[in-house]
């Protein structure tokens, strides 16, 4: 398994992980009768929340995983030199033009089902469906979109792109 | 209909030729990660001209000998 895959596999690990996290508590709330249908101020809060949450979690994550690749590469070389462990990170991290075109075409899977998202949830607003329900559509479509072009680029790197 | 091509490649064969030069070592002549490496010699990845000309560099050789063309078969 090489750098990009490892990479792509912790960033859809963090938004699964955000995506269940983010359904149970809205599910709990909702359960104890906390949530109003129409308080739009509560949920643009909650989401601004999880929008945060993501932001310090993917951070955190990235940290841990670069900090655990240059204990595998040192490990591994059986190295304690700096400059040999950074010039084989540096080679184990390069991004070179099939990783380019695959992140595209995962990209463009991504912002297909974002977009089918943000197009169902005006359809539901024009329609007169609660507040709550749009905005979580919107909200949700964003996450899942992201899932999608993280699996997308695992499934672009495992059957290849040919006929790029 | 305009027909089909298959790019084909000898990049296995040249890396047993050159001292069974390894996928690695390929990749850090060519300036590109072991995985496109791995993804060429296995047909699932055509380069671009620039990268298929870097990679016939690195064995010394031209474009024509690391790179083929053929027709893809009809399916039936």
């Amino acid at each position: 398994m090489t750098y990009q895959t490892k990479k792509t596999m912790i960033s859809l690990l963090t938004s699964l992980i955000l995506l269940f996290s983010y359904c149970i508590t809205v599910y709990n709330d909702f359960s104890k009768g906390l949530i109003f249908e129409n308080d739009a101020r509560f949920w643009a809060r909650r989401m601004l929340l999880f929008i945060a949450i993501g932001v310090v979690l993917n951070i955190i994550s990235f940290i841990v995983f670069h900090i655990l690749l240059s204990v595998n590469v040192s490990v591994k070389g059986s190295t304690t030199d700096s400059k040999e462990i950074n010039r084989k990170l540096e080679l184990e991290m390069i991004e070179d033009e099939m990783d380019k075109l695959i992140e595209l075409k995962a990209l463009r899977v991504g912002y297909i089902v974002s977009s089918t998202g943000f197009i169902l949830s005006l359809i539901l607003f024009a329609f007169n469906i609660a507040i709550a329900i749009v905005l979580n559509i919107l909200f949700l479509s964003f996450f899942v979109g992201g899932i999608f072009e993280g699996f997308s680029n695992l499934f672009f790197y495992y059957r290849g792109i040919r006929n790029a | 209909m305009p027909k089909k091509f298959n790019i084909t490649n000898n990049v296995r064969t040249l890396r047993f030729f050159a001292n069974e030069m390894t996928q690695q070592d390929l990749a850090e002549k060519a300036g590109v990660s072991r995985q496109t490496i791995m993804a060429i010699e296995a047909g699932k990845y055509a380069p671009t001209l620039e990268l298929a000309f870097r990679i016939a560099d690195a064995f010394d050789v031209s474009i024509t000998e690391v790179f083929g063309f053929e027709a893809k078969e009809d399916v039936k």
